[in-house]
């Protein structure tokens, strides 16, 4: 066999462990002395699946602890099979696991659960990503020279580490009772209604769950989906811009403006 | 232009593991070098390279990567190489290494480092990929032996024969895993020093030791445990063939203390030490 075929053949036998699939490998493998074939391919495949099983856990640990972690492997093995890799990094994997869980049928009583994964998905990807702001954007102090008429084509900028959620639930109660260590009230409540959040990273690297109000939210889902201030100014909202600009400037989510000819 | 005071590395250095950096920048251990796996820095500007970049200030430093994909017949990911590339040019390490090994096929990454058959064919597309690496970065490349569970049928010459060809085509240099070569040996019952033995003196430039579990029918390289006594017996035998290489003491898993860290390489310091004279 030729070693692409040698490799798509591996990958088979260890993702899709069908008996077709695991002969067709392990007709090319040894046998050792005590162990088949077979066996030798389950060490790789019990440490391939293992590793990436406990990468997902360190990435969503409080999925992994609201369903105990014999649920979330379980859970989690047929992601594994549906969504490969395709990152070297496996910091990189895992960014669906919100939506396989949302369509996972034993988890559908679990209501809240595909929310909470993509907060943590949020959480973990700015945890470790780069965040400084693009170095072609105007500072705010630059703001106060652009003239009235040249103040409908301005486009404000946000610090790249936002990331907006809307969740029915309230996720980030959830989130942050099941943290290690966490002392206080552990009661949630389910009905207590929606919940829209800010997830980013400060300048000086401190992480941020913040609530925000319906307003807020549309303002820097807005500017987030590059709308003009002239834009943002009809908006339903418009009436709340006076508090809104300056208090996401004051707390750095606003970072800086750009201006369209 | 270089930022750093390069010198060559020597003594037993240690992998550089997240929970450890409050203690190195608070106590500033007496550890000759660290090692950073290359893909936990990769990201441009984000905290971990801030660390790296302040362990950089004190420390000499390799780059040692899981990604590269070497055995693979997947293309080479540029893009991961562009950031190597960009992370070397900023810390400036002693080497970059990756593995002997395949990890990728189709674009699908196992994220495990996977045998090669050890054949001509693999050979040749092995030594063209390393090739292209060293091209591509400028510079040398160190490849280290893996750990292996199975042997394949089509396998034509042993591992430290092709390892030997490989080193040879190319003008890379071997990263010696003295925990995988024992490792390796016990699983498919061949001798170690024969494997030593088989290596030019001047092939190894860097020696790792690290810990495995035993299995039933088998040994796992698991990284996750103090070196055990027949791996530092061979790391002997590997200073007396290849002189006083400098080596890392490797821990993935269940990472202990630093203080457990830092008496292994005093350990294996005491070895290099003996070696030198």
């Amino acid at each position: 066999m030729k070693l692409k075929a040698l490799q798509e053949a591996f990958y088979e036998g260890v993702f899709s462990p069908k008996k077709q699939n695991i002969d067709k490998i392990c007709a090319e493998i040894n046998p050792s002395s005590s162990l088949s074939s077979s066996d030798l391919l389950s060490i790789y495949r019990g440490s391939i699946l293992g590793g990436m099983t406990s990468a997902l856990a360190q990435i969503y640990p409080v999925c992994n602890k609201l369903v105990g972690s014999d649920y979330f492997d379980h859970m989690v093995a047929g992601y594994l099979q549906k969504y490969p890799s395709g990152s070297p990094d496996l910091g990189n994997y895992g960014e669906h696991l919100s939506h396989y869980i949302a369509n996972f049928p034993a988890a559908k009583e679990l209501i809240y659960l595909a929310d909470v994964a993509l907060l943590e998905w949020y959480w973990h990807r700015i945890l470790s990503s780069g965040g400084k702001p693009e170095p072609t954007i105007r500072t705010i102090s630059e703001l106060a020279h652009i003239n009235m008429t040249q103040q409908a084509n301005l486009q404000f900028c946000l610090i790249p580490s936002l990331q907006l959620l809307t969740s029915p639930y309230p996720v980030d109660k959830i989130w942050i009772t099941n943290q290690i260590g966490f002392q206080g009230d552990t009661s949630v409540n389910l009905d207590n209604g929606a919940v829209n959040l800010a997830i980013w990273r400060d300048n000086d690297l401190n992480m941020h769950v913040d609530p925000l109000s319906n307003h807020a939210f549309l303002f820097l889902e807005a500017i987030k989906n590059a709308c003009s201030f002239g834009d943002i100014a009809e908006m339903d909202f418009a009436p709340s811009l006076e508090q809104l600009l300056p208090h996401y400037i004051q707390t750095g989510i606003i970072t800086g403006f750009t201006l369209s000819s | 232009m270089e930022k750093y005071d390069i010198k060559p590395l020597q003594g037993a250095g240690l992998g550089l593991r997240t929970q450890h950096c409050q203690t190195i920048f608070k106590t500033k251990p007496d550890i000759p070098w660290f090692e950073l796996l290359s893909e936990n820095y990769m990201s441009s500007d984000g905290p971990a390279l801030i660390h790296a970049q302040r362990i950089r200030e004190d420390y000499p430093v390799t780059l040692h990567g899981v990604g590269m994909s070497l055995g693979s017949v997947d293309p080479l990911n540029s893009e991961y190489l562009t950031r190597l590339k960009n992370l070397a040019r900023r810390l400036e390490p002693s080497y970059i290494s990756d593995h002997l090994a395949w990890v990728s096929t189709a674009g699908k990454y196992t994220h495990d480092l996977l045998p090669l058959p050890y054949t001509k064919e693999a050979l040749q597309h092995v030594s063209e990929r390393i090739q292209q690496v060293q091209d591509f970065l400028g510079r040398q490349l160190l490849i280290e032996n893996p750990s292996s569970y199975l042997t394949f049928k089509s396998t034509e010459m042993q591992e430290w024969e092709f390892i030997k060809s490989v080193l040879d085509t190319t003008g890379c240099k071997l990263l010696l895993d003295v925990n995988n070569l024992y490792v390796s040996a016990f699983n498919h019952n061949f001798g170690p020093l024969e494997y030593i033995a088989a290596l030019p003196a001047d092939s190894v430039k860097e020696i790792h030791l690290a810990g495995y579990e035993t299995k039933e029918g088998y040994l796992f390289d698991t990284h996750g445990h103090e070196v055990h006594q027949p791996v530092w017996s061979l790391y002997q035998a590997s200073l007396a063939k290849f002189g006083p290489v400098p080596t890392l003491i490797e821990w993935d898993t269940d990472i202990p203390p630093f203080e457990t860290l830092l008496t292994q390489a005093k350990q294996a310091q005491l070895l290099l030490d003996q070696a030198t004279k």
